[in-house]
């Protein structure tokens, strides 16, 4: 417990002191201040348009985090041969993945929360200069507590797309094709649901059987997505959220679990 | 006197050929012991298996068969690595980190915690010449020989009754080659294991107590350095071994 610890607060660490993150965070907030101004020129859409890129913009700088930093967790530390003196030391290889897991879950997990603390500041803003009258136009209020809502699905997705990355960089050393696999899968799983509606249209067993396994496979990343409901003031039941997170929980265990097997039987040559 | 290693028959295979993988024998049934207090010494020319036996030591390689022990415990369960330091060929470590976060960090995994993980990483980086400012810098800047000087420290921080060392002087200038066997010595009259492997020869005469040389994977000559070199040279010795 104690390695998982020192492993994970390692990775968070390296995590706050990478260019990466950094970059990351600087485009995200540059985003926010383009989405004001968009925002500004769309008369009466502004606090619509501002919730939607706001939400978009935190969910995709994490997913670029997530696999960026992801692939490299085990990776690099294979590459450079930093794993050698790591793995020689009273450390099982199963607390090594887990401690890398939860210390890029924790950074990226923070980051959301920064981020989301910027979004509500420039709702907050927006809210401020925009008259009464105009206000009482909105489907939803500036300051909309399901914004938290939509923010810890997003941790939960990034949550399930950072076990992923560390499943493929388990076993590639290369970190370019751990990032492209890492990216096919969340563009496939994000249209998972896509996939599923097209077997039902073309009506053929073997697109049935197809969507299946891609709808157990594949983690469903759609279901993730509750930005139109957030923007357009549409609730978001607690159940929903609490089986999503479920299911977060357990695809990830699964992908984890699977990451473990395959790193305990690597040779580091 | 207990062995602290132990391997019996000690096989490994890698498979090479992108198409039609073939295994190829890296280490050949390797049996070998090193008793509590030994300077061991293993000897041998590049490819010869020796970085192959310390990595299947330290579980970094699997073996394809036989059998590996440090203390009595098979080398696949993470205890038995508990009493040891190892220090890998040309290490590298994490950028960002400063040589006090690194020797430390690598302290906490074996266990050691608060002020004791702190004051034995002061101990191992003033031990390998890291001197007060130098330790607060990012291992970035660091050289090789100070990167070097680094990888021992991490060894031997959690003050480990067994030092695994590869290649422990290469990359290292005089000076530096000379801190390092005082090093060794000094560890050895504190009652220490040390395994490490070279392939500098005059390394191997002044610290061991005995040797091994290995050759094409398999262990060609072992003894007491004395008794090898009673009646011929250690470069004799070795260059009738390897052939």
């Amino acid at each position: 417990m104690d390695a998982i610890a020192l492993i994970a607060w390692h990775v968070f660490k390296d995590g706050a002191r990478s260019r990466t993150l950094v970059s990351l965070i600087g485009f995200a907030f540059a985003l926010f201040g383009v989405s004001l101004l968009i925002g500004q020129l769309s008369a009466g859409q502004d606090l619509k348009i501002i919730k939607d890129i706001g939400l978009s913009v935190i969910e995709l700088s994490g997913v670029l985090m997530a696999v960026l930093l992801g692939v490299g967790l085990v990776a690099k530390e294979i590459e450079k041969r930093s794993i050698y003196p790591l793995l020689a030391r009273p450390v099982r290889r199963a607390d090594f993945i887990i401690g890398k897991y939860i210390g890029l879950v924790a950074t990226l997990a923070i980051n959301v929360a920064v981020m989301t603390i910027a979004l509500y500041l420039v709702l907050a803003y927006i809210r401020w200069v925009t008259p009464g009258p105009v206000r009482l136009s909105w489907e939803a209020p500036a300051l909309d507590p399901s914004i938290i809502t939509a923010s810890l699905l997003i941790v939960a997705e990034l949550a399930v797309l950072t076990a992923v990355s560390l499943f493929f960089s388990t076993f590639s050393s290369n970190v370019l094709w751990s990032t492209l696999f890492s990216l096919g899968v969340y563009v496939a799983g994000s249209m998972s649901a896509q996939l599923r509606d097209l077997a039902a249209a073309v009506g053929s067993r073997a697109a049935g059987v197809f969507s299946q396994i891609v709808g157990v496979v594949l983690p469903a990343f759609s279901a993730f997505d509750v930005k139109g409901q957030v923007v357009h003031g549409l609730s978001v039941p607690v159940p929903f959220v609490l089986m999503t997170l479920g299911y977060a929980a357990v695809y990830s265990a699964a992908v984890l679990v699977a990451a473990t097997v395959v790193f305990s039987r690597r040779n580091f040559e | 006197m207990t062995d602290v290693v132990r391997t019996e028959r000690l096989t490994k295979d890698f498979l090479t050929g992108f198409w039609r993988p073939r295994p190829k024998r890296a280490l050949d049934e390797l049996s070998l012991s090193v008793p509590h207090g030994e300077v061991f010494g293993l000897l041998g020319p590049n490819g010869a298996g020796k970085t192959t036996t310390l990595k299947l030591l330290m579980d970094l390689l699997r073996p394809t068969s036989g059998h590996a022990e440090l203390f009595g415990k098979n080398v696949r369960d993470p205890k038995s690595r508990r009493r040891v330091g190892f220090a890998p060929e040309q290490p590298y470590f994490y950028d960002h980190l400063s040589a006090n976060e690194l020797v430390q960090y690598f302290a906490g995994l074996s266990g050691l915690k608060g002020a004791d993980r702190i004051a034995k990483a002061n101990a191992a980086l003033d031990r390998t010449g890291i001197g007060g400012d130098e330790r607060r810098k990012p291992l970035r800047q660091f050289s090789k020989g100070m990167m070097q000087r680094v990888g021992l420290a991490q060894a031997i921080v959690h003050e480990p009754d067994l030092i695994v060392l590869d290649e422990p002087m290469s990359g290292l200038d005089p000076i530096g080659r000379r801190d390092v066997r005082e090093m060794i010595l000094a560890l050895r009259d504190e009652g220490r294991t040390i395994l490490f492997s070279s392939h500098i020869l005059s390394d191997a005469e002044q610290l061991c107590s005995r040797v091994g040389i290995m050759a094409c994977g398999r262990l060609a000559k072992i003894g007491p350095l004395a008794e090898l070199t009673a009646t011929a040279s250690l470069e004799d010795v070795f260059m009738e071994a390897v052939r």
